[in-house]
């Protein structure tokens, strides 16, 4: 007795609509991360482990970060990130840079503002000098030499344009697959069932972002395309079972197509396992956010697959018959 | 033996033909270009200031940016267009010192004026040359202390004549050995500008050493009101800004000194000038900071009595090595690079630690090694066959070779994001062989469906080709695009495809034939 063989088989569609509804949820709470919204991000390779709290402190005491948050390294290697959106009155000065009040910069450079090229000058030396403190504070708190740091720095306007960017792209990459399974599989249920999947598996990975607190960032942006890919396989395979070969029943090939679906799936996912379990160990935060939302998109396209997208071709098939 | 049989099959053959032309020799010969997030750098996005109503072609920008980088002595810099309003500098340069003096050089335009009797005579489009031979004159000379560094320039025929035209007859002293009439040389003066300074200002810099410098002996001095104006600008001498001077400044780039004039009085100035500069106190002369000064050069009675000048030189001084050193290479990069189009500023600097990066390249490697082996293990569990696994894991670490030969060979710079590609692309490499797998093994068990093997893997190939197209078009508009980062993502991934659709797939399936 498989999924497939009950008369209820289509109350399987429950369980795929309860999830969207959670991933429509949790895509709410997605953030954008420091390289799309701006901000600053800063590694720091030390040579013992490092209190994070402590140098929380210690920042907070020091400087007016604004969503500051400080997490240790330890295992394969050891030190500390660091990121905040930015600096008080740093954020303020671009603001107003932004907003063209230049004059009321004034009272931040110590001296009349009027100009566009004046107050971006004066920002980027109030940056410059920032910058050094805090370097200073951060190696005297952490005992890591001045080398050992990594910063990354985006303004607000480019974390914009790459966010509008990356829209764009996912955008016109799903009308042309659409166009493109519309144009392989011809009858719209059908393709219909096989981009819902994609549509789907990316969705809930993306939704994951939110759920897990990972920040939308150029490295998450990656996988998130990567899942159309993996999605598309088993859809096409498991759709030209069921559509194009006559064999047997449609509800045997579902399940003959599952076997090959289900190795395929388990590869990528047991691949993935690995690959997130040493970047744990080894602190690659990249590496470790792209196998976490692989991971759930992979399990959304086991949902997206077997209990949508075959549900929805069999009854489709059903009611061919019928007729 | 079905070993020596798998490696006479023509499809083998030339797969692996193919894997040592495009994987293992361009990996041995070329080499891997590694990007910042692997071997540490520094970013440095500009962002271009355009004026209303210019149009520029971005292509120049980087070109006048690469050559500056290059003339700094930077080998290893990647300098791309980003939108039509930024540049993106990568360096792999880390050195914090070093990464401030090339944020200055990035962030001038570099605009080369040399003006007599305050028109302009010579510009950078004149300079045919930077003279970097000690033979010819280029050099620090001189000792603690006083140091005096020589930048000399060959200028080209016509711009000679013409300078010669206009310095014909102009030495009032033809006797002496130079003349006092002399030619001023600036890299970004402020065009059109009136200065204004309060008296107590005035007085400080009433006469300025011609070798502008103020620890120097001042051997002869310039006046301040003749330097202003034979800069080709305006001064205004004033305490308070009355509704004269504002009437004065009307529409024009007016330079102030920080700190000298009330709020009230720089929001005035500000509402009638054009563009209003607040120039902070110099190390010298503020005057010459403001005017962006480099070098007095005074006439000779050759020149002026008809003689071309074809190598004029700037000059400089410095009271320490170093300093005439840094001074006389801005200048030389400067000028060999010649101006941009735009005026810029620096929008975002990020450095990552080299120390980072060699750590992240054990843990990739180990991490895609472990897994493939997982991949294997999970492959021999559910075939309970461990000739199927074999030529799985053979064939990923061919394409994981293959992609990087590619990228090696196009001399694409990996980053995480193409990393991250390689491993999409190795990822559906195995979905498919496992599609075909399981197409030629249903074969076997199902007689039903018994057609020829052959008919099998053209199934499985059908799908492969069509989830291959979804995948490659969907990665399209994201290498199309251009979003920086990804760009290497969409671009290795699309490689690892195109390679395992028409050239690992057809092998696998040859190899699979025979395993089974």
């Amino acid at each position: 007795m498989g999924i497939y063989d009950s008369k209820h088989y289509k109350l399987l569609l429950l369980i795929p609509i309860t999830i969207l509804v959670f991933a429509l949820y949790f895509s709410t709470k997605v953030e954008p991360g420091i390289d799309l919204q701006g901000g600053t991000l800063v590694t720091v390779s030390a040579g013992s482990e490092v209190n994070a709290d402590q140098l929380k402190q210690e920042l907070e005491k020091n400087f007016e970060l604004e969503d500051l948050k400080v997490r240790s390294i330890s295992g394969g290697t050891t030190g500390v990130y660091i990121e905040f959106k930015g600096e008080k009155n740093l954020l303020e000065m671009q603001k107003l840079i932004n907003s063209g009040k230049y004059h009321e910069l004034s009272s931040y450079c110590g001296y009349d503002v009027n100009s566009k090229d004046a107050a971006d000058k004066c920002f980027s030396q109030k940056r410059e000098e920032f910058k050094n403190a805090f370097v200073k504070l951060v190696s005297r708190e952490t005992g890591a030499s001045s080398d050992a740091f990594s910063i990354q720095e985006v303004g607000p306007s480019l974390g914009k344009v790459f966010l509008d960017q990356a829209r764009n792209a996912i955008i016109i990459a799903f009308v042309l697959i659409i166009f493109l399974i519309f144009y392989y599989f011809r009858t719209p249920v059908v393709s219909f069932a096989v981009a819902q999947s994609a549509f789907f598996d990316v969705l809930v990975a993306y939704s994951s972002l939110g759920f897990l607190g990972i920040p939308l960032s150029l490295s998450t942006i990656a996988p998130l395309l990567m899942l159309i890919g993996y999605s598309v396989d088993t859809d096409i395979m498991l759709t030209d079972w069921l559509i194009s070969r006559k064999t047997k029943s449609p509800t045997d090939r579902a399940y003959k197509a599952m076997k090959t679906g289900l190795t395929m799936t388990g590869t990528t996912l047991t691949a993935l396992t690995v690959m997130l379990l040493v970047a744990y160990y080894a602190h690659i935060i990249t590496i470790m956010n792209i196998a976490l939302v692989l991971l759930f998109g992979l399990l959304a396209d086991l949902v997206g697959t077997w209990f949508t997208n075959a549900v929805i071709i069999l009854w489709h098939l059903e009611k061919k018959v019928k007729k | 033996m079905t070993l020596s049989k798998i490696f006479k099959n023509r499809k083998v053959k030339i797969s692996l033909a193919l894997f040592l032309l495009i994987g293992v020799f361009p990996l041995m010969f070329k080499g891997l270009q590694f990007g910042m997030d692997f071997k540490g750098g520094t970013l440095i996005q500009v962002s271009l200031v355009k004026e209303e109503n210019t149009s520029f072609d971005i292509s120049s920008v980087i070109k006048v940016m690469q050559s500056r980088l290059n003339a700094y002595g930077l080998k290893d810099v990647s300098v791309k267009p980003y939108g039509n309003e930024y540049v993106i500098i990568e360096i792999a340069e880390t050195d914090p010192k070093v990464v401030n003096q090339i944020q200055s050089l990035l962030g001038q335009q570099g605009k080369f004026e040399a003006l007599f009797e305050g028109k302009v005579v010579l510009t950078g489009s004149d300079i045919q040359s930077v003279i970097t031979d000690p033979q010819q004159g280029y050099g620090i000379r001189g000792s603690q202390g006083n140091y005096e560094w020589i930048v000399p320039f060959r200028i080209t025929s016509q711009a000679s004549e013409r300078i010669a035209k206009e310095f014909e007859g102009k030495c009032s002293t033809p006797q002496a050995q130079t003349c006092p009439e002399k030619l001023y040389m600036f890299i970004d003066r402020p065009s059109n500008a009136v200065i204004v300074i309060p008296t107590n200002l005035a007085n400080e810099e009433a006469y300025i050493s011609e070798t502008l410098e103020k620890t120097q002996e001042a051997q002869s001095t310039i006046p301040l009101e003749e330097l202003v104006r034979e800069s080709g600008e305006e001064l205004i001498i004033t305490n308070s800004i009355t509704d004269e001077v504002i009437d004065k400044v009307k529409g024009k780039t007016v330079i102030i000194p920080e700190g000298y004039y009330s709020d009230n009085e720089v929001a005035l100035l500000n509402s009638s000038a054009s563009k209003l500069l607040v120039k902070a106190k110099a190390e010298d002369y503020w005057i010459v900071s403001a005017l962006n000064l480099e070098n007095i050069v005074h006439l000779t009675p050759g020149v002026t009595a008809g003689v071309p000048v074809t190598t004029p030189s700037i000059t400089g001084h410095a009271a320490d090595y170093e300093k005439a050193n840094e001074e006389m290479n801005r200048v030389v990069i400067l000028l060999k690079s010649g101006k941009l189009p735009v005026s810029v500023s620096i929008a975002s600097v990020s450095t990552i630690s080299p120390v980072f990066g060699t750590e992240f390249v054990r843990y990739s490697l180990f991490a895609g090694l472990l897994a493939v082996l997982s991949v294997g293990a999970f492959i021999t569990a559910r075939y309970r066959k461990l000739v199927i696994a074999f030529p799985i894991m053979a064939t990923m670490l061919m394409e994981v070779i293959m992609i990087l030969g590619m990228a090696a060979l196009i001399g694409w710079q990996l980053d995480l994001a193409a990393i991250a590609g390689v491993i999409a692309a190795v990822g559906t490499g195995v979905d498919h062989q496992i599609l075909i797998t399981d197409e030629v093994l249903r074969g076997e068990e199902d007689e039903e469906v018994q057609r020829s093997r052959l008919g099998k893997i053209k199934k499985a190939f059908s799908i492969i080709m069509r989830s291959a197209t979804t995948t490659i078009v969907a990665l399209i508009p994201l290498f199309m695009i251009g979003l920086g980062a990804l760009k290497g993502f969409a671009l290795t991934s699309i490689l690892g495809i195109l390679i395992g659709v028409f050239i690992t797939r057809p092998t696998y399936a040859a190899i699979i034939k025979e395993l089974v």
